[in-house]
């Protein structure tokens, strides 16, 4: 499994995210799903966070902007093909409420920011029996290289991103 | 009878046979939906709970209104309308 993501479209996210503290900020992934499980992301978009608990640890993408970024997406023949969010104050790994609530077939692309640290970001999947499954972050190969680089280890060796605050 | 355009998510798609789209036959959203998992009953559980309700996680849109504040699966799908499932996309860090 693998996320294509231009490196331009996460720093996008980053800067929403950065914006939205100390409450979590979420979107979607707009682009193309392969046959292979590789998925690629053509933008990034914001949308409202509709939640009607504490905005600090919930997000719940408002409806009226999903319906809206999938409107556009179909009239490009793209598709929804995943979720951000953020954890402002823990670590970018999908928290049990995120498994109870996502769908099997998207990509979560989660930004975490676990004791105030650097901003990591990591990406997963969820299997129809509601297990987590890390996905490969990755840039375009033609394009130019930006500031928030993605497709780096962690130090478990595991794909990440950091973004340093 | 009417006929509509019923637009499916992504997530959904692979409960019937990979359409991102289908054109049904339903005059209310209920009618509809039912139609829809006659077809395709994978989809039943995942749109309706088990008293034929919508699920909490899940949304319908009727030509960009949404059937939550307009009569529920009661609400009338005029001919040729667009519907949308829309489904809740949620989560919390804790």
């Amino acid at each position: 499994m693998e996320l294509e993501v231009d490196g331009s479209q996460v720093a996008r996210i980053v800067a929403w995210v950065r914006a939205a503290l100390p409450y979590e900020a979420c979107g979607l992934l707009v682009g193309r799903a392969d046959a292979d499980g590789r998925v690629t992301v053509v933008r990034a978009e914001l949308a409202r966070n509709a939640t009607t608990e504490p905005a600090e640890d919930r997000y719940e993408v408002h409806p009226e902007d999903f319906l809206a970024s999938d409107r556009a997406a179909r009239a490009e023949g793209l598709d929804v093909v995943g979720v951000w969010h953020s954890h402002p104050d823990s670590a970018a790994r999908p928290s049990r409420t995120d498994l109870e609530r996502a769908w099997p077939g998207w990509s979560y692309l989660i930004v975490g920011r676990a004791a105030h640290a650097d901003l990591h970001v990591r990406s997963w999947r969820v299997d129809e029996n509601g297990d987590a499954h890390e996905e490969r972050l990755c840039e375009p190969l033609t394009e130019s290289r930006t500031e928030a680089r993605v497709a780096g280890r962690d130090h478990f060796g595991r794909p990440s991103v950091t973004i340093a605050s | 009878m009417t006929r509509a355009t019923l637009r499916l998510p992504t997530p959904l798609r692979a409960f019937c046979g990979g359409s991102d789209e289908l054109q049904l036959d339903g005059g209310t959203v209920g009618e509809l939906l039912g139609t829809l998992v006659a077809q395709h009953p994978g989809l039943s559980g995942r749109i309706l709970d088990d008293a034929g309700a919508l699920r909490r996680f899940v949304n319908v849109f009727v030509d960009g209104r949404n059937a939550r504040g307009e009569g529920g699966l009661a609400m009338a799908v005029p001919q040729g309308a667009v519907v949308t499932i829309v489904p809740a996309v949620a989560g919390g860090a804790s």
